[in-house]
């Protein structure tokens, strides 16, 4: 079930969407400036707690994305009028070209699995691996313009708004995943200067498990959440932190969808904790070809990569084949 | 006589016995700001906090154009175990940690950044 959503292009939007088309130059590397703040902020992969293991929770097997545009800020009826970054299509595009072959980047993901023993670090094709989907995984957006999100909203609010979402679309469970995108200029508690986003998962109205994402209007946060951290391939650097953390929030929720139960280090990192905001070297953020289009990505841990030693990797084809 | 007597001595008793400890002077954390945490603590906080126990503390300690800080630690991790930042982006700049009320007692959380050092004491019951 796929409800569309019209959009009235705002300038910024249809620049980001004409970035989108362009060709990728070779690989990007941070700008100067963000290489800077990186060195200054001693930016390295949290990657202390060694490779991740299986708790005995769920993973996705099957990844359903739903999006939901949260208030009456963002449009009226149907249409979304104030999104003057352009997260909106940008978000969308990135989830719509995440599938098959054609995406690499999150194909690291199929080497964690459920029903395996606690503790296990290699699946090694045993028990039911994380979902890696066919095709557009995106199967449903809905602008809730039938309220109005609150100015200041908490995890209560944003879970609350999850399960109305969930209600509306009819699904719950481990394979669903609601994101709630929180309009331009409101500032849920913590948003820019403790998390740039979040997920977690809550119980559905019907009383299944849902898995959902706490997703602010990223562009407001810029450098810190994101805007120029790196270049490249056409896209504009002032949104690209949507896909950089939107990116990592959806790796790690169909690797952990009920935090802390699934696949964490010893530190209680998750795949993309372990590999955010690498500027430089092995597993730094870059911008990737999925399906034809170029997103801003960073890397996700593989506890497979370098010899069974695990690391941060940005393209994944198999266990032999992944950088 | 007995039935009047015997809560008389126990009341007796009870003001003869040593006074339950007072409760430690610790305040309530800021309030939470990420799912399954009871408060939140920066850079900018200092002193005495409470945390019940179960409890989960989030910590996030925002760096400058020094640096950054160190990631924040438990002086007893047996009181005050650290649990971990799965679930969240933090910013560029920011080091985040959470802390799980394991046992009642004290501990303290510190972390460094240059000469800096931020401490607070987490008292947990």
């Amino acid at each position: 079930m796929l409800r569309s959503i019209k959009y009235l292009a705002a300038p910024a939007a249809v620049l980001a969407a004409a970035a989108l088309l362009t060709a990728a130059p070779a690989g990007a590397h941070a700008p100067e400036t963000a290489r800077h703040a990186m060195h200054a902020h001693g930016g390295v992969p949290a990657a202390t707690g060694g490779n991740l293991a299986y708790g005995g929770g769920p993973v996705v097997t099957d990844p359903k994305i739903y999006i939901v545009y949260w208030g009456s800020q963002w449009g009226t009826g149907s249409t979304i009028t104030n999104d003057p970054s352009g997260l909106a299509p940008l978000q969308l595009s990135f989830f719509q070209h995440a599938y098959g072959s054609g995406d690499t980047w999150s194909n690291s993901v199929t080497q964690y699995c459920q029903g395996v023993a606690v503790g296990t670090t290699q699946c090694n094709g045993v028990g039911t691996a994380v979902g890696h989907p066919a095709a557009n995984p995106v199967a449903g957006t809905w602008l809730d313009s039938g309220v109005k999100a609150p100015n200041r909203p908490g995890q209560s609010a944003i879970a609350a708004e999850a399960v109305r979402a969930a209600a509306h679309f009819g699904v719950s469970g481990d394979n669903v995943e609601i994101i709630v995108d929180v309009p331009h200029g409101i500032v849920p508690q913590g948003f820019k200067t403790q998390y740039c986003a979040w997920h977690d998962h809550t119980t559905a109205s019907g009383g299944g498990d849902l898995p959902y994402t706490n997703m602010p209007y990223v562009p407001d946060a810029g450098s810190g959440c994101g805007a120029g951290f790196v270049s490249g391939g056409g896209i504009n650097t002032a949104n690209e932190g949507v896909t950089i953390v939107g990116g990592h929030e959806y790796a790690e929720t169909v690797t952990d969808p009920a935090p802390s139960s699934g696949w964490l280090d010893s530190a209680g990192a998750e795949n993309g904790d372990k590999c955010a905001w690498i500027s430089s070297g092995q597993g730094a953020s870059t911008v990737v070809g999925m399906n034809g289009a170029n997103f801003a990505v960073q890397s996700l841990w593989s506890n497979n990569f370098n010899g069974g030693a695990g690391g941060c990797v940005s393209s994944y084809v198999s266990a032999s084949n992944q950088h | 006589m007995r039935r009047t007597l015997l809560p008389l001595l126990l009341l007796l008793a009870a003001c003869a016995a040593p006074a339950a400890p007072p409760r430690p002077d610790c305040q309530a954390p800021p309030e939470p700001v990420v799912p399954q945490t009871a408060g939140t603590l920066g850079e900018q906080d200092t002193g005495r906090y409470c945390l019940a126990l179960g409890a989960q503390l989030g910590v996030f300690l925002a760096g400058d154009a020094t640096g950054r800080w160190s990631s924040p630690a438990s002086s007893d991790t047996a009181v005050l175990a650290p649990a971990g930042t799965s679930r969240l982006t933090a910013p560029l700049g920011v080091t985040p940690g959470v802390f799980r009320a394991a046992r009642r007692g004290t501990a303290e959380l510190s972390s460094s950044l240059g000469g800096r050092r931020w401490q607070v004491t987490v008292v947990t019951g």
